[in-house]
Parts: C-alpha cells; structure tokens; sequence
C-alpha cells in the first residue's frame, strides 16, 4: 500500500496494512501497540504475571521483538496469533529467568470455564446446584502442568480457536485438541469431591 | 480511544516502545534472513533424509553380502538410519509451518523417503 493511501483513520486498517506501513515508518507501530496493549496484557495477567511491572517490562520486550521481526510476520496467519506468540514465549521466558511458577488468579473467566466443564459432565445439575468459589477453581488450574493450562486459557479466556491456538503454541491441530481434552479431564479431578463427577 | 494521527498515540506504552526503538536504533531484520533460515532447515531435512537413504542402502547391503547378525557395521548404519530420520523430524518443525504438521506424519514421511531412496540407491548399486 503506498503511504499516501495509508488511512490516517488507522481504525480501519487491518492489521496486516498496519504492519506493511510500520516497514516504512515505525511510528506506525503505535497503532498495533494500542490495539494489543489491552488484550495482552489481560492474557499475561491470565498466564499468571500479576505484578503490574512484571507485566508491563514483558509486554514492552514482547512489542520491541515483534517490531525487530515484524519481517518475518507470515500473512497466512492472523497478526493476533503471530503476537500472542510472541507475547506467550516472552512470558514463559521471564518464568524461566525468574525460575518462578506462574500465580493464576482467575477473574471473570471462572463462569466461563465452569460452563465448559458443565456441558462436559454426565450430570450437569450437580455442577448447577454446587457453587465453586473463584478461589477452589484457580488453585485446582495451578495443580495443572504449564501446557494445560495454556490451551484452557487461549481456548476459554482468549476465545480463540483450535487453528488460533495451533499457530499461537507452534504444535498441529490435533495436539491441541487432545491437550484440551486432557487438560478439562484433568482440571475436573483437581477441583474438590463435590465437583469431580 | 480512537486513533486519528500518530501525534495522539501517546499513551504511556507506545511512547516507551517507540522511545526504545529510537534510543537504540533498531530496525527489523530483513527479510531475507528469515526466507535464508527457513531454506536452510529444508535443506537440512533433505540431507538427513539423503543420510538415511545412504544408511538403509548400507543396511541392505550388509544384509544381502555380510552375515548381519554379526556385523557391527549393520547395526551402525541403522543406527544412522533413526538417527537422520530424528534430525530430520526436528528440522521439519523448525521450518516456518513444520509444527502445523502431526508428529506421526513427519516421522512417517522422513523414514519412508528414506527408505524408498535408500531402496533405489541400493537397486542402482550405489
């Protein structure tokens, strides 16, 4: 696209226009920071990075390798995926650094989940009568191993999709269903006696 | 918050961004390094798959003029054999949609290429 017929409007530039502009000017880059600023840093938080400078560092590294290797951004893939990516591999890295496991604290997520594990259940009225706090069911998803949790996040908190989550974790179609699949069965058996159906 | 022009991104990440990639005078890579990095775990798969060709027609041929189960050097050359095909499974996936591909799939796919070229090396006698 040449620069001229950039809209300065960037509300409607997709992100891929975005991304073309950001090669011949990087201030450009602002627009894709504040379309994903938000939405990242809920997913760090939801990865369990809960100090506000924690998150904040890791997210400014994120965006600075995103700009770095905005060449390699693959237009069969969806910008969002290509930055999740990176946002996901930066925070594991600061995991690794830290030599830290992530905290999760779940917020407004927990009736998402809670559903999925519902129509999941051979009696769903047990899971309807029980009230399960915010808390038994964030410390049964900290019993889970790291790629369980992963998959449960990006398919119930980010709402992506399975191909989403393929290209966001770098693993086929097909492990992330059977991750998703293990990773309920499992959340399930961690939770309390009164939930695990 | 609505984005009009770049002189009203100034919320307090961008300009932290920005200010980063200015002060240190970064500017992406070229593409060209990518296209290279991508070509060379191709080619890297196509050589294992060309070592364990070389490694299962070496295996053929010990077992049609050695007596095998004695020899050490057939059991070298499948050892070379899963060896190409592991390298070869793993420079697939870290080519830019290699992780697309199910595990089976790759395993499958190195070994058999490396089993049906390894055959016709041996049936042309090299």
């Amino acid at each position: 696209m040449p620069l001229e017929m950039f809209p300065r409007q960037s509300d409607d530039a997709s992100d891929e226009d975005i991304v073309r502009r950001t090669l011949l000017d990087k201030e450009a880059f602002v627009f894709l920071i504040e379309r994903y600023e938000a939405k990242l840093t809920r997913y760090l938080e939801r990865l369990g990075l809960n100090v506000p400078e924690d998150r904040e560092d890791v997210l400014q590294n994120a965006f600075i390798k995103a700009y770095k290797n905005l060449n390699s951004f693959d237009s069969t893939l969806l910008f969002s995926s290509w930055m999740y990516r990176i946002a996901h591999n930066e925070a594991i890295s600061f995991f690794r650094f830290k030599h830290a496991r992530p905290q999760v604290v779940l917020h407004e997520e927990r009736e998402t989940l809670m559903t999925e594990l519902r129509d999941d259940t051979a009696d769903a009225s047990l899971f309807t009568e029980a009230r399960l706090s915010r808390e038994e069911l964030a410390k049964a998803f900290q019993t889970l191993p790291q790629a369980y949790r992963d998959v449960l996040t990006l398919r119930f908190f980010e709402d992506r999709s399975y191909a989403e989550i393929s290209d966001i974790l770098r693993m086929p179609v097909g492990t992330v269903s059977t991750l998703l699949y293990r990773a309920k069965r499992a959340l399930r058996a961690a939770l309390p006696a009164t939930f695990s159906l | 918050m609505t984005m009009t022009s770049y002189d009203q991104q100034d919320t307090c990440l961008a300009k932290r961004v920005l200010s980063r990639i200015e002060g240190g005078h970064l500017v992406p890579r070229p593409r060209w390094e990518f296209i290279a990095r991508n070509c060379l775990f191709w080619v890297l798969s196509a050589l294992a798959v060309a070592l364990g060709a070389r490694a299962f027609s070496m295996s053929l041929f010990e077992v049609e003029n050695v007596d095998w189960r004695l020899s050490a050097a057939s059991f070298f050359w499948i050892g070379v054999l899963a060896l190409s095909i592991g390298i070869g499974y793993v420079t697939v996936r870290r080519t830019d949609h290699g992780y697309r591909y199910p595990i089976a799939v790759v395993a499958l796919g190195a070994m058999l290429a490396s089993l049906a070229l390894g055959a016709c090396l041996y049936a042309v006698g090299l």
